[in-house]
């Protein structure tokens, strides 16, 4: 009933500063809000994308550009296929250390001499002479044996070193193959890049193999990452979290060949010349692109029981092989990651994208997504 | 009597008077919080994938877009599930309530279907790679 003539009450003050905090939380429920952006372009012979999380979608676009300026600045400067860059050259002609091309491969340089020694050269950065002969990146060949041991001559960490920033070359016919560490490196870069850009909360960069992200993901929380099943690319075989940090992948499903019913890939045994059939992949994670790339590489030619000796010795560093065992697949992992790592070697993912009228109960064996712990 | 028949003509007026400030205030600000919750949360997107699981062990994975009947074992007998038109549902169950049956279509990611005597359950979310931030190849 209304009270007719009656005084209004006044405004009472618990109210006010009840509607005060409301409006402030929702003002910075709003202001919490992130833009969310990502884009994915050719470089360096793969699509990379670069993720980003900003403040808002003017701060993500601007820093996304800087991120692929910065990505196809590296290219440049490590373009060891062209014979007359600095990376192309033989190394005798580096050892000015004068340009900035020079200054930034011997930074490369420097962190992959150091995984080669670690890994007793499964990693070798002057692989080239072996790679070349294989012709991997062209019209790719068996060579012949005396090609090879005449190429495998030719190849030796242990004859150049990185003094005060400078590349020392005491053999100077040595020849860079970045393959190994220069997406990494142009992760890293990339992601150096992000961080300083204004506005940005957290982002990721992908390029094939190499990931690195830092900052919060889409969920509140890492980033998720799977890794592409080796004899079935469009599943996952595994996945996991990353937070600040990089991962890197070596597969044997990348750039390979068939000839005469052998399978033949592109990641070769520097001690042997021929691909190393030690893994199907090794997946590296490190607090840098550069190191996963190269330590990645290193791991693949090792195998698990030599490459977990390897990871051993440097903490912080862990990794996930998928090999192949009496006619199938199987993962070993490094110690750190058990509870971390999801794998679905069955592909139950199969199932997600194609559609099999499998029995349930058979698919349900077959699929067996296991959590690791 | 009398506020009776006013009610008609200046039913709004009569409302307002019959409130405090603080009433108001009250209402604006509930109203306020329900949309900008509205905004802020959005619809909930479209699921890709069920997954369907006995006894919490996963026994089967499902696009959502591509239709399908499947059955699966639980400890009191079949339970079948119809995907159709990128929704999932419970079409038949042993059990004795056939609350599953009842529970409709799941569609939206994080919708359940559930047969608790039959230990059925259908979750609809993204795919596989959906819920991926990145894949490493």
């Amino acid at each position: 009933m209304p009270r007719g003539g009656a005084p209004r009450p006044r405004v009472p003050l618990p109210f006010l500063a009840f509607l005060a905090a409301a409006a402030a939380g929702v003002a910075l429920l709003l202001a919490g809000r992130v833009a969310s952006l990502d884009e994915t372009r050719a470089l360096m012979d793969t699509f990379v994308t670069v993720r980003v999380r900003a403040d808002d979608a003017r701060a993500a676009r601007r820093a996304i550009g800087a991120a692929f300026d910065e990505i196809a600045r590296v290219a440049r400067a490590l373009d060891w296929f062209d014979t007359t860059s600095a990376a192309g050259r033989p190394l005798g002609a580096l050892a000015a250390g004068e340009s900035a091309d020079e200054v930034e491969i011997a930074r490369v340089l420097e962190v992959a001499l150091d995984v080669a020694r670690a890994s007793d050269g499964a990693f070798d950065p002057t692989i080239r002479p072996l790679t070349a002969l294989w012709g991997f990146e062209g019209e790719p060949r068996v060579p012949p044996a005396d090609s090879l041991a005449a190429a495998r001559a030719r190849v030796g960490h242990g004859r150049v070193r990185v003094e005060g920033g400078r590349v020392v070359a005491e053999d100077p016919g040595l020849l860079l193959d970045l393959g190994g560490v220069a997406k990494g490196y142009a992760v890293d870069r990339a992601v150096e890049t992000l961080r300083a850009a204004p506005g940005v909360r957290g982002a990721l960069v992908a390029a094939g193999g190499d990931i690195r992200a830092f900052g919060r993901g889409p969920r509140r929380g890492a980033w998720t990452i799977g890794l592409a099943h080796p004899r079935a690319p469009d599943l996952v075989a595994a996945r996991f979290p990353l937070a600040d940090g990089a991962v890197s992948t070596s597969g044997d499903d990348q750039r390979a060949f068939e000839r005469d019913g052998v399978r033949y890939h592109h990641i070769l045994d520097p001690k042997t010349g021929m691909p190393s059939r030690a893994s199907v992949s090794a997946t590296v994670f490190a607090p840098t692109g550069t190191e996963a790339d190269a330590l990645a590489t290193a791991a693949f030619v090792l195998g698990p029981e030599a490459g977990k000796r390897l990871l051993a010795g440097r903490p912080g560093r862990e990794a996930i092989w998928i090999v192949e065992r009496e006619g199938g697949l199987a993962v070993e992992m490094t110690p750190g990651l058990e509870g971390r790592v999801v794998v679905d070697l069955a592909g139950a993912g199969a199932r997600a994208i194609g559609a099999t009228d499998d029995e349930p109960d058979s698919a349900a064996a077959r699929s067996e997504a296991r959590r690791v712990r | 009597m009398s506020a009776d028949s006013r009610a008609p003509r200046g039913g709004i007026r009569s409302a307002l008077a019959a409130t405090t400030w603080g009433d108001r205030v009250l209402v604006a600000l509930l109203l306020a919080a329900s949309l900008a919750g509205v905004a802020l949360a959005g619809p909930s997107p479209r699921a890709t994938t069920a997954t369907v699981r006995v006894g919490g062990r996963e026994a089967a994975r499902l696009a959502l877009a591509t239709d399908r009947t499947l059955a699966v074992r639980g400890p009191l007998g079949e339970t079948e599930i119809v995907v159709e038109g990128g929704a999932a549902r419970v079409v038949a169950s042993p059990c004795r309530r056939k609350v599953c049956v009842r529970m409709g279509r799941a569609a939206r990611r994080g919708d359940l279907l559930v047969c608790v005597p039959n230990r059925v359950v259908v979750e609809v979310d993204g795919s596989e790679t959906g819920a991926l931030d990145a894949i490493l190849r």
